[in-house]
């Protein structure tokens, strides 16, 4: 199956994070890895670009971020852990209900309906 | 992990954005290629191979730049927009740092002597006011006195102006019991000398009418807001420290 690029992602990667924050907090890299899981292996985002969309979501209010404590298991840097706020739960309904409505009128025109 | 650093600077040292949000990309952005390296070698244990496919995967610097420059608030962007017509602030900074063998002490001497006797000249025309306020009358014995206390006002400031720089070298370093005896002595100096300087300021531009000294509350006021200014230079230091790995950094611009 053809891969999906980070570029055919505009304008839906955000509302994506929103979704993989849902479950549970987490850091950058499972963010990720949530999403590729989610994306059935088809999703391939270059890994650096998915910062710059949690940054976006933070600033506006949507997701929360802390950095995480020492635990001792992990050598290396600290990671950043973030989570969904309820501004953020709101606009992921919001996402979600947009998103049904534009596959409805866009699978209609091109004749392949969801 | 410093070819890591490296990588992560070139996308992160060209954002114009606050220092604070520019390190915690850093921080987060080294943090994610560590994983992804880690990642790598677990699953290759060929550690060349894995560092190459963890800058592979994490992407191109230039193209992460322009995506970071995206996230930060417009207003911010702004702030940092480098304006090319004010590289006489570098001319000045030239100009204030300290000459090639000068001593330390020589060159804290000489730069508080000249910021001391350019803050005497801002008094210079609110002297100008209260002579044009008296319709230009007043009388020569008067005018010498406002020449003496302005030449008085350049000695405090330059005075006041190397304590708190003394102050501002002693809270910079590490905080030892000696330097933190040293800062205060800095500022117990400071203090003392602004406060010397609020009479002599008085007499300059109120001339005799000024009787109501109110020199607790002026002490008060300026050890408070010299507390305050050894506060914003030391966490400005730890700041400046924490970052200094990364700015040092030689990522080939």
């Amino acid at each position: 199956m053809e891969l999906i690029r980070g570029d055919a992602l505009r304008g839906h990667l955000e509302t994506m994070i929103l979704s993989a924050l849902e479950r549970s907090e987490a850091h950058g890299f499972e963010v990720l890895r949530r999403l590729e899981a989610a994306g059935c292996g088809v999703l391939h985002l270059k890994e650096g670009s998915l910062y710059p969309a949690l940054y976006r979501l933070e600033a506006a209010g949507l997701i929360k971020g802390k950095w995480q404590e020492g635990s001792g298991e992990r050598r290396g840097p600290r990671r950043r852990v973030y989570s969904l706020t309820r501004k953020g739960t709101r606009r992921l309904a919001e996402g979600r209900a947009g998103w049904r409505r534009f596959v409805q009128v866009v699978g209609g025109i091109l004749g392949a309906p969801a | 992990m410093k070819e890591f650093m490296v990588h992560v600077e070139r996308a992160v040292r060209p954002v114009r954005a606050e220092s604070a949000q520019k390190f915690k990309m850093r921080r987060e952005l080294l943090a994610h290629l560590t994983c992804i390296y880690e990642e790598e070698l677990a699953r290759r244990s060929d550690p060349a191979a894995a560092r190459v496919e963890a800058l592979r995967r994490f992407g191109d610097p230039a193209a992460l730049t322009r995506e970071l420059q995206g996230s930060v608030p417009v207003l911010e962007r702004i702030l940092h927009t480098p304006i090319p017509a004010l590289s006489w602030m570098t001319t000045i900074q030239q100009l204030n740092s300290r000459r090639p063998g000068e001593s330390e002490s020589h060159y804290a001497v000489r730069s508080a002597v000249r910021q001391g006797i350019l803050l005497t000249c801002a008094a210079v025309p609110f002297g100008i006011i209260r002579m044009a306020g008296s319709g230009w009358a007043l009388t020569p014995s008067e005018l010498g006195v406002m020449a003496g206390c302005l030449a008085a006002l350049a000695v405090l400031n330059s005075a006041f102006l190397y304590l708190i720089a003394g102050m501002a070298r002693a809270v910079r370093g590490d905080l030892r019991p000696a330097a933190l005896v040293r800062a205060a002595g800095y500022w117990a100096g400071a203090v003392v000398a602004g406060l010397a300087s609020a009479p002599v300021s008085a007499r300059m531009l109120l001339g005799n009418e000024n009787r109501h000294n109110r020199l607790l509350v002026i002490a008060a006021v300026l050890a408070v807001a010299l507390l305050g200014i050894a506060a914003v230079i030391r966490l400005d230091a730890v700041a400046k420290r924490r970052q200094s790995e990364w700015t040092a950094l030689e990522i080939g611009e």
